[in-house]
């Protein structure tokens, strides 16, 4: 293998470096500029270049969190109990649904299977979703939210845990079966601690997304008393047309949440990855 | 490179429609440094739907190379040394290994971007509000628009035909997929 790489000639290098260079600056300019912008003031916003602001307007982060009577805060509290809960929802029910997906070989897991990939590709429709949603009045409540994510996150999270199960031994559920093990049990003490890293997986990426889910809170979550982040950034684009330095520092606060998820999940989404995504 | 995942799309959207102003966006900017007159390119009807499409690439570029990763990660490395003992170069993996091994994740990443593609909303709302004219209104904006304006049957027909696209296209395009794939 090392013989190998010697035998990497010139031009190739040239071209590696050039094409490194040039991510960085296609993947990180974007980022330094919301955060340059966002401590500008007014005037200096509104030239949109990438210079360093002649001082810093922390004043800025302050004024959106006070806009609208602290409606990021409300935001934040909001989007946090909607993650959260959905979250833990998925992580429980998408592992007993893919646990059960895997093992069986039946007619219904044949149906299980087409329904799941059909969650995967059809859109939600909107009118009778808020339909039911009125019918069993979770619309415009939180919990009616929260059962809205998880049915739409439901799909992709099955898949992602049905390919984890594939790499875990039928071995281990005879023995404990023999061993006396009930099935709750079996799961839950034997099963679920085995699928750690799928879980790490699934708890990034469905967080990250329904954190930053914009869609659905707009359709199915209106009024100002239930608005989420992302809800906020969409009326303030409306209230502070123009005013880019608000604009940026309300994208800063944020993605704050999800940055530290991710620095906390980091390695172990890829390793995830590798168990789930690709067996399936 | 996983971060344009964890700015919302929204805010993406937004940052990347004043980086893509005409006259002060930092794309044009740049672009005049080197002499060339930039486009305007949410202003252009032609090129518009091209601009948020390049923005959706920037932000989908995360996820797939996860996927890829994960895809390369998991090929044998017997077959790499097969190919050393055969004396193939760095093209020949490439070529024989690592595209065809990789296919799983290649299908992962081409029916999700398919599927994300046609119901695409958010770009379209923050960058170009379906403008100019109708050149980038989607079927979800489209959607959207006629909820807004309270017309919840023509809405919901909406979604019926959006339904039926995807049908159409994504699970023949599935099958496929999955057909041609190579096992391990």
């Amino acid at each position: 293998m090392k013989n190998y790489r010697r035998k990497r000639n010139m031009p190739m290098y040239i071209v590696q470096v050039f094409s490194v260079f040039l991510s960085i600056v296609i993947f990180c300019v974007p980022f330094y500029f919301i955060i340059v912008n966002s401590l500008k003031n007014h005037a200096e916003a509104g030239l949109m270049s990438i210079s360093a602001p002649d001082n810093l307007n922390l004043i800025n982060y302050m004024e959106v969190i006070k806009a609208e009577d602290y409606a990021v805060l409300r935001g934040f509290r909001n989007s946090t109990v909607i993650t959260l809960f959905s979250v833990c929802i998925l992580a429980v029910v998408c592992s007993m649904l893919g646990y059960i997906m895997q093992r069986r070989n039946d007619k219904v897991t044949g149906a299980l299977n087409f329904f799941v990939l059909t969650g995967l590709m059809i859109p939600p429709a909107i009118v009778p979703t808020i339909w039911i949603m009125q019918g069993v009045h979770v619309f415009k409540t939180l919990h009616g939210m929260i059962l809205v994510e998880v049915a739409l996150h439901l799909s992709f999270c099955t898949i992602m845990y049905r390919g984890a199960m594939a790499s875990i031994p039928h071995e281990i559920d005879d023995a404990a079966i023999i061993d006396g093990c009930g099935s709750i049990r079996l799961f839950f003490s034997i099963i679920f601690p085995l699928l750690r890293s799928i879980t790490s997986t699934v708890i990034i990426i469905s967080s990250v997304g329904i954190f930053n889910d914009f869609v659905n809170p707009l359709f199915f979550l209106p009024g100002k008393e239930n608005v989420t982040v992302q809800t906020t950034l969409y009326q303030f684009t409306g209230m502070y047309f123009n005013q880019w330095h608000y604009l940026f520092a309300d994208v800063v606060i944020i993605t704050v949440p999800p940055f530290v998820l991710f620095l906390f999940f980091n390695k172990r989404i890829i390793s995830g990855m590798v168990a789930g995504a690709v067996k399936g | 490179m996983y971060f344009p995942n964890l700015v919302s799309t929204l805010a993406v959207g937004l940052t990347f429609k004043s980086l893509m102003h005409p006259s002060q966006g930092l794309i044009n900017t740049v672009l005049n440094f080197f002499d060339i007159v930039g486009p305007d390119w949410l202003g252009n009807a032609d090129l518009a739907i091209f601009s948020v499409a390049l923005v959706d690439v920037w932000k989908g570029v995360g996820v797939a190379t996860v996927i890829y990763i994960a895809g390369i990660l998991s090929i044998p490395s017997e077959y790499n040394e097969a190919l050393l003992v055969d004396g193939g170069n760095a093209w020949h993996k490439f070529r024989y290994i690592t595209i065809p091994l990789s296919r799983g994740s290649m299908n992962s990443v081409i029916i999700l971007s398919f599927i994300g593609g046609l119901r695409s909303f958010d770009l379209i709302m923050t960058m170009t509000k379906g403008g100019p004219g109708f050149s980038t209104s989607l079927i979800s904006y489209t959607i959207y628009v006629l909820y807004a304006n309270s017309l919840y049957g023509l809405s919901t027909a909406g979604n019926v035909i959006l339904f039926i696209i995807i049908g159409i296209l994504a699970f023949p395009l599935y099958k496929y997929l999955t057909k041609t794939e190579v096992h391990l």
